[in-house]
């Protein structure tokens, strides 16, 4: 085993040793690691003098006397003449080491893992996340608290025994429980995983082992679990209740709803699509963070946010759940409790996605609407894109950019987004280059589907559509990119997606992925002639998705597919190379000074890196050329 | 409906609780096990002279939970790894029962010869 040496000749001071201690995740070897430590917090023998009980005296008289003893008693000569006095002495200096600060807990943390063999690493309140020392700190002392169980069940009718304070333990072990399954549930079962270890020293931070390569998607090794709720969990009223009185932290209030259901005529249709509707609202707004402080904490896709790892506690989820209690007990006091149920849900979510009060007093937002955007997972991305803080490259036009970024959320709870985009004024500009036909044929979206084989040569159809509604505010969440909707530097290429009628994504499904499995961008550009060209940017794949080739190719064929049906000429960028020459298209692949395109203004911004620096503002027609050479197809 | 008619904090009614200030420094490392639980000292006096019973009467397993018990409550005596090395033995695991007796050799060197002995390098 490796170790990390504590005392010694050269010996880390005592400040350092306590730093050691407390704050780092060691390996340590366990014995060794033990008795450095009590070396360093051992005070000079008779400093304080200890009681030892006089049976335990005669235990070690009786051991050293035993022949079978593991013990070297020779070293002990001093011990064995000098009688009593002599083991009271040193049980002194064993007791006034440990009412050294620390040095008790940390020696009885120890030995009986010593014991029964287990690790002895410390918890690093530093090297872990906060919530995973939370929860590893919980666990640990769960683990002691199960010990002293053991030990009160090894004697029940022992006189010790009945005078121990066993209620007490109980309400100690359920308060651990209690708080693990509160972490468990806010963080997921990352907030589980073993701590890091460390080679002899520090800093040699040893990596994990590489992952194994997959050739079929399989979720279950390679994702998160979910833990928020889904849609299909509140769809019946005892779950739906179950699920509030979990998320409210409210014992007994799953009877509660029950019998008020009741009376109003149980299981009525709306009123349970009220009560669903309303669990999904708590369980958003109990772990969403608060984007106010919170920015740019970007995961890497939808089922790390499924898995809640964004999850932290603040004291605005508190208060979330505290308003979300009071407001479901008006609605159970209502008259009808079923309209007043919609007008609270409706209120909430547009309060908790950053809304002002003059806002929600004017808003058209339905509850349909809204509760459509809980399903769909929307609150988290429209109270980023509400309460997200305009950084540095956009101070110029932060007014503007915070006007688009109202007008984009409240068309989105209005239920109206599409109507939006495709009717912005700079639609005509964008899309002038179409006939009034490839015009309605770039609104209209398309479905596709491709056959391929799996490992085990079984068929997978893979399948293909346009983003529309809130799957827009997910798209390009689908891997570890800029696009994302909370990604650090900031949301404008979200933005430039939302606002401009001329760009569109494909998304490719895979049966076997619970998400997205990649996404392509579409867009509208034309030659400096007028006519239309369809450009479309190489894959963004799901960071963990294996089948890279097979899902680039289906959006191809989309493409391919979408271009005929708009009249437009199709480029493929150069970053699908591989998937262009897999499929075999006949393409004429031309230098990029050759490919010049005319790029129209947008409301705002624009964002590609595909034939552009990445994200700028941009209002006025320019012509491009792509940053790659790319590929023009010439038909079939 | 408030939260009082909906009787919903009934249930936690004469349970009892632990003080939230003790808890947070078990995990603070301010407090003890056994401070947090409110364990008399007579009561681990007494659990101990049960664990000696036990040794005494060759009840190896009891001897041994107790003893753990009683480092979990961080009460422990210098003995104890020494006593749990022969409990162990008798057990039948010699793995576990040598490294008992190698904690306690060295505790207890470092105990009767102070810090001059038993230093590692």
């Amino acid at each position: 085993m490796t170790k990390l040496r504590i005392g010694g000749p050269s010996a880390l001071g005592a400040v350092e040793l306590k730093r050691v201690q407390t704050q780092l995740t060691v390996n340590l070897d366990k014995e060794q690691a033990l008795l450095d430590f009590v070396q360093q917090t051992l005070p000079p023998p008779g400093t304080k003098s200890g009681v030892p009980t006089p049976d335990g005296m005669k235990i070690l008289q009786a051991e050293m006397d035993n022949p079978k003893s593991l013990v070297d008693w020779t070293r002990f000569a001093s011990l064995r003449e000098g009688g009593a006095e002599a083991f009271k002495k040193a049980h002194g200096a064993f007791t006034a080491a440990c009412e050294v600060e620390g040095a008790v807990i940390e020696l009885n943390r120890a030995l009986p893992k010593i014991g029964t063999l287990d690790t002895s690493q410390e918890v690093g309140r530093f090297l872990l996340s906060e919530a995973r020392y939370q929860y590893q700190a919980r666990l640990e002392i769960l683990e002691r608290v199960d010990r002293v169980v053991q030990m009160v069940e090894a004697a029940p009718d022992a006189p010790g025994v009945a005078a121990f304070p066993k209620a007490e333990l109980n309400a100690l072990r359920n308060q651990l429980q209690l708080d693990l399954e509160d972490l468990l549930y806010a963080h997921g079962p990352e907030v589980k995983k073993p701590r890091r270890t460390f080679d002899a020293g520090f800093g040699n931070y040893k990596p994990a082992p590489p992952k194994p390569k997959y050739l079929d998607p399989t979720p279950a090794a390679q994702l998160p679990a979910r833990v928020a709720l889904t849609p299909g969990e509140v769809t019946d009223l005892k779950d739906a209740a179950k699920g509030l009185e979990r998320l409210l932290k409210s014992p007994g209030l799953e009877a509660k709803i029950l019998a008020f259901a009741e009376r109003q005529g149980n299981a009525e249709p709306q009123l349970i699509k009220m009560l669903g509707a309303f669990a999904l609202l708590v369980d958003e707004a109990t772990t969403a963070p608060d984007y106010r402080y919170v920015q740019g904490h970007s995961l890497p896709d939808r089922a790390h946010y499924r898995a809640r790892f964004h999850a932290k506690p603040s004291s605005r989820n508190d208060t979330s759940r505290q308003v979300l209690f009071e407001a479901l007990a008006k609605v159970m006091d209502a008259k009808d409790p079923v309209a007043v149920g919609e007008k609270v849900v409706v209120e909430h979510f547009l309060r908790e996605v950053g809304f002002t009060a003059a806002e929600i007093k004017n808003s058209k937002a339905s509850f349909a609407s809204i509760s459509r955007a809980l399903e769909d997972e929307a609150f988290l991305p429209l109270r980023y894109l509400n309460e997200y803080e305009i950084r540095y490259q956009y101070k110029s036009v932060s007014q503007e950019m915070e006007q688009l970024f109202r007008k984009v959320t409240t068309a989105f709870v209005e239920g109206r987004f599409e109507e939006w985009k495709a009717n912005q004024p700079a639609a005509e500009w964008q899309l002038r280059s179409l006939t009034p036909e490839g015009r309605a044929a770039w609104h209209a979206p398309l479905e596709t589907q491709r056959e391929i084989k799996d490992s085990k040569g079984q068929p997978v159809v893979l399948k293909t559509h346009e983003a529309r509604g809130f799957e827009r505010l997910w798209v390009t969440k689908n891997h570890t990119g800029s696009h994302g909707f909370d990604h650090p530097i900031g949301t404008p290429c979200l933005l430039a997606y939302l606002t401009n009628p001329r760009t569109e994504a494909i998304i490719v499904e895979d049966p076997r992925w619970p998400q997205h499995a990649g996404r392509m961008y579409m867009r509208l550009l034309e030659r400096p002639n007028g006519k239309p060209v369809m450009f479309v940017e190489g894959m963004a794949k799901d960071n963990e998705y294996p089948c890279q080739t097979d899902a680039e190719a289906a959006l191809l064929n989309h493409a391919i597919l979408k271009a005929k049906a708009i009249g437009a000429e199709l480029v493929i960028s150069g970053y699908a190379e591989s998937t262009v020459k897999a499929l075999g298209l006949k393409t004429e692949l031309k230098h990029a000074w050759q490919s010049r395109f005319v790029l129209t203004p947008t409301p705002l911004v624009e964002a590609t890196v595909a034939f552009g620096p990445h994200d700028w503002v941009h209002t006025s027609d320019s012509e491009c050329s792509p940053n790659r050479d790319p590929y023009h197809y010439l038909g079939d | 409906m408030s939260r009082h008619r909906l009787e919903l904090e009934g249930s936690r009614r004469g349970a009892p609780t632990i003080k939230r200030g003790l808890y947070d420094g078990l995990f603070s490392k301010e407090r003890s096990l056994t401070e947090v639980l409110g364990a008399e000292p007579a009561t681990l006096a007494s659990l101990r002279e049960l664990a000696h019973a036990h040794y005494h009467s060759g009840r190896w397993a009891q001897c041994v939970a107790i003893v753990e018990g009683l480092h979990a409550l961080d009460a422990p005596e210098l003995w104890d790894p020494i006593m749990l090395s022969r409990c162990h033995q008798e057990l039948g695991d010699p793995e576990r029962a040598a490294i008992c007796a190698r904690i306690g050799e060295e505790l207890l060197a470092l105990a009767v010869n102070g810090r001059s002995e038993g230093a590692s390098s």
